[in-house]
């Protein structure tokens, strides 16, 4: 095997138990329970979309 | 993070107020720098791609200088728009959202002005390289890699002051664009320097190199639109997203197999079977993130069309998200051995590519300009016709294009793989695609030239003072 093959395969390996490791990072603090409560953070003020500069706080 | 620091996500509705103006001013300064250079790489790397684009028609125009030839136009074009114009906005707008999905003010937004800087700085002298005649010699990857270390402390810098902001975050949960761009800030750096490590040749490289070259579209440019369209089409619409399950499945499927698509460009090369065996099936497998992400952006607009008539914002990221799921499944059968057979290597790739550059990641990052930049400048957008131009000449140019060269395209596929058919055949059938591509290309140059001229107009508070948003119901943009 090329050293170059070694570089790739412990990097992607790297990748991977990153990815995995906020999976299960992410599943421990919650992050799957009460999800749709996180869909409402997108709204702090139910008027800014239709506000002037003038009027934002 | 202590535990006391963080409440449930709904706060009271003036303390929510407070923590979005808050952060809204800890952005401002590098929010806007990151967005004053994407736009005017924006028009760099249009001018750069017509120009190219016309050489196709006038073969001898140009020719005089070695720094205007068409190698060099095209990769300054490449570079300008994809890593000046998208990264720099889709980066800006990062640093604008997050400070307001984690309800915290921006990490040492000083920081984060420095990493504009040095992204500019790392641009201007990677362009000048190219044009000079060095360059790396790797699709999407041509700056040099001296020079590339100017990014890499850019990306760094950048990742401490966003990093820093979700520790400090005041959220019990992650909203999902939170999740697409730290996702994005993670994954852009491992594939930008494994891609330039110099210790791979001959095969190997070409492998890396579309490893990288497809993952810079999909675990860049991807989520980070993808993050810009989840925040704001439920901010304009005032309803939240359809499914918000269905966004994280969309999220980790993407997470899980996009980054070996790539290889699906080496389909037919002296590479081992089963590596492009496993880059065509995770391509067909992007069906499922796709399909979530579309479900989830159009059923949510559902009921709602009728805001697309007042809401540039909106009216430009669905057109985007539309486009999303129209490029993806584009891209899954693209993968497919028998259809790659006649696609790969002619223009219906460069078709493809411009769809989900331009028609995806584009449309959804003009929508979100249109929403951010009079919030950072405290003035009004002063023409709805310049954004009803800007949106029918971005729509209809690279229509034009995207249609023309994937047509164009496959008929010079096929003539290639006819052994009774002189070469020149698969050549000389493609002549009025590429004019109309010169076509397309020219009405994208003039949306971007307007929207730069809008931009400047608000930036510079000029033209006149709006007693009402661009986007409120009391005004229409149809």
């Amino acid at each position: 095997m090329s050293p170059a093959a070694v570089y790739i395969i412990a990097i992607c390996g790297a990748g991977a138990v990153i990815a995995c490791a906020a999976f299960v990072w992410a599943a421990l603090k919650g992050e799957f329970t009460d999800a749709s409560e996180a869909a409402f953070l997108v709204f702090d003020d139910a008027d800014e979309v239709q506000r002037t500069p003038e009027q934002r706080p | 993070m202590s535990a006391a620091a963080v409440y449930l996500d709904s706060p009271p509705p003036d303390v929510a107020i407070a923590e979005r103006v808050a952060a809204d001013e800890s952005t401002r300064r590098p929010a806007l720098l990151f967005f004053h250079s994407a736009v005017v790489w924006l028009v760099i790397g249009s001018v750069a791609g017509l120009i190219a684009s016309l050489k196709f028609q006038f073969p001898d125009w140009l020719t005089g200088e070695a720094a205007l030839s068409f190698g060099r136009v095209r990769t300054v074009h490449l570079n300008a728009v994809a890593y000046g114009w998208a990264g720099m906005s889709l980066v800006g707008l990062a640093v604008w959202m997050i400070p307001r999905l984690v309800r915290a003010p921006l990490y040492r937004p000083g920081i984060a002005v420095a990493a504009a800087w040095g992204w500019n700085l790392w641009l201007v002298l990677g362009l000048g390289a190219i044009l000079a005649g060095w360059n790396d010699g790797l699709e999407w990857l041509e700056i040099p890699y001296p020079i590339d270390a100017i990014v890499v402390v850019a990306g760094g810098l950048m990742a401490i002051s966003v990093l820093g902001t979700v520790a400090r975050r005041k959220t019990k949960h992650f909203y999902v664009s939170v999740w697409y761009v730290l996702a994005a800030l993670v994954w852009f750096p491992i594939i930008f320097a494994t891609a330039k490590l110099p210790i791979f040749g001959g095969v190997e490289q070409a492998a890396v190199n579309w490893w990288y070259g497809h993952n810079a579209l999909g675990l860049f440019i991807t989520p980070l639109a993808l993050a810009g369209a989840y925040y704001f089409i439920p901010k304009v619409l005032g309803r939240p997203i359809q499914s918000y399950s269905l966004s994280l499945v969309g999220f980790w499927a993407l997470a899980f197999f996009y980054s070996l698509n790539g290889i699906h460009h080496l389909i037919g090369g002296p590479l081992p079977a089963w590596l492009i065996t496993t880059s065509i099936t995770a391509s067909v497998m992007m069906v499922i993130p796709v399909a979530a992400t579309a479900v989830n952006f159009h059923t949510t607009m559902v009921g709602r069309f009728a805001a697309l008539k007042h809401s540039p914002t909106l009216r430009f990221v669905v057109a985007g998200s539309m486009i999303y799921t129209a490029v993806s499944l584009q891209g899954s059968v693209e993968a497919l051995r028998g259809f790659n057979r006649v696609a790969h290597f002619t223009h219906y790739t460069v078709g493809h590519a411009h769809l989900g550059v331009y028609g995806f990641a584009s449309l959804i990052l003009f929508g979100c300009l249109y929403f951010i930049i009079p919030r950072l400048v405290d003035w009004e957008w002063p023409s709805d016709r310049l954004i009803r131009w800007h949106f029918w000449l971005a729509l209809g140019g690279v229509a034009i294009y995207v249609v023309s060269l994937c047509v164009g395209g496959w008929l010079q596929g096929e003539a290639m793989l006819d052994a009774t058919r002189p070469f020149m055949d698969s050549v000389n059938l493609t002549k009025p695609y590429l004019i109309a591509r010169s076509v397309g290309g020219t009405l994208m140059l003039a949306a971007n030239v307007t929207f730069a001229w809008h931009y400047w107009l608000v930036v510079r508070h000029r033209g006149k003072e709006r007693p009402e948003p661009a986007w409120s119901a009391g005004g229409t943009l149809a």
